[in-house]
């Protein structure tokens, strides 16, 4: 129940998110601290 | 004669040019450096339900410059069992997003398959918290102050508008240099506030002294609501962390830098509105160690450990300075929090298994 809900407000920021401003606050998915590590560098 | 005046004439002229250049340039290392200090980051919880309750664990994301950066890297450490890998490492979940707007932001983190953290949501601050408020649902959102914090942020990277790469790595401090080692790399939650300028601080008097205050608040560990009084920068600094090493660290370095004397008072959350609830910690001038601790008005239902504290370090009047060091100050902490069986409060929640007594590292 308690994922459920974390669940259930994620996709919500994210379905908010591509209905009004994907452009600008787009997301690039990096996970991982050495990816993100070297992308920034 | 003539070709003399129009050479000086003409090394004139190069000489201006190249102070004007000089001056526009360090007004604008001024300017995006300025801009650097306004973006930070920090790990929320949601105030009022308990973790087995769906409570909602993130990041916010505050841009308080007038323009975007780019390239804004996020990187936590998620220490929730769930999230660990299958030898129970730690799990780091690194987002990178395109641009962040000025304004501040909140970020869903996603224990599911998929990318590990929401798009940025934009937040309100109301009455003095953030709130989210999401499908007609409101959500209040706190800053995570516990330890050992389920939830940390490992290090915030961004490009400012001139395209220079910052970072905020370690206890929030702002730098252009990745850096060296992970092992450097702990723990950040900050919040910067712009300080007003020069002009409206009142009868404050800029010093060398005061600046360097000034630009060392940037890197301080406030909490978000608090405001700081440049006028009290001389005598007074706010620390919002969750690691008596963490306090004890930059109290010797303000101690060292600034060498005023002090005595420590040692704020529940709630007094950082109010001025009740305080604890003191008062440095004995002979020892290291503090020679009181005295409870103010606080009520014993009502106690909270320095894991949610905000330690406020204030001039004496006598020079204590040299009395502290991080192990003293760790210590001395450390053993408050076991003398007196403090208990982590998670908003009106206790969590007992998290007795700040274990928090001494």
């Amino acid at each position: 129940m308690a994922r459920f809900r974390r669940t259930r407000v994620f996709l919500a920021l994210m379905r908010r998110s591509g209905d009004h401003q994907a452009s600008d606050l787009r997301a690039l998915q990096l996970a991982g601290r050495d990816r993100l590590w070297h992308f920034l560098s | 004669m003539d070709a003399f005046w129009n050479a000086l004439s003409a090394l004139g002229g190069l000489a201006a040019a190249l102070i004007a250049a000089r001056v526009w340039r360090n007004d604008h290392h001024e300017k995006v450096e300025r801009q650097a200090r306004s973006v930070s980051a920090w790990v929320v919880r949601e105030v009022g339900r308990p973790a087995g309750d769906g409570m909602l664990r993130g990041v916010v994301v505050q841009n308080s410059s007038d323009a975007p950066v780019s390239r804004v890297g996020v990187l936590v450490d998620d220490l929730e069992p769930a999230t660990r890998g299958p030898q129970g490492e730690t799990g780091s979940h690194g987002q990178l997003y395109t641009q962040i707007p000025p304004g501040t932001y909140y970020l869903q983190r996603n224990v599911d398959d998929g990318e590990p953290w929401s798009a940025p949501h934009a937040v309100d601050l109301v009455d003095g918290e953030l709130r989210l408020v999401i499908d007609g649902e409101s959500v209040r959102l706190a800053p995570v102050t516990e330890v050992p914090a389920k939830l940390r942020m490992v290090f915030l990277g961004f490009r400012d508008t001139g395209n220079r790469q910052w970072w905020r790595v370690g206890m929030g401090e702002l730098t252009r240099t990745k850096p060296s080692s992970w092992n450097d790399v702990s723990l950040l939650r900050t919040a910067v506030r712009e300080l007003p300028p020069a002009g409206r601080r009142g009868r404050c008097t800029e010093t060398d002294s005061t600046a360097v205050l000034l630009r060392e608040t940037v890197n301080l560990l406030v909490h978000p609501d608090q405001r700081i009084d440049p006028c009290e920068l001389k005598r007074r600094e706010v620390v919002l962390t969750d690691s008596p090493h963490a306090i004890a660290t930059h109290v010797a370095r303000i101690g060292l830098s600034g060498g005023t004397g002090m005595s420590l008072r040692l704020l529940t959350e709630e007094s950082l509105t109010r001025d009740d609830h305080v604890y003191y910690l008062e440095a004995n001038r002979d020892g290291a160690l503090p020679a009181k601790f005295f409870y103010g008005h606080l009520d014993p239902d009502t106690v909270v450990t320095p894991l949610r504290a905000a330690l406020v370090l204030a001039g004496s009047g006598h020079d204590h300075s040299d009395a502290w060091t991080p192990e003293t100050l760790a210590a001395a902490l450390t053993r408050v929090v076991r003398e007196h069986q403090l208990v982590l409060r998670n908003h009106g929640n206790d969590i007992p298994e998290r007795r700040a007594a274990t928090a001494g590292r």
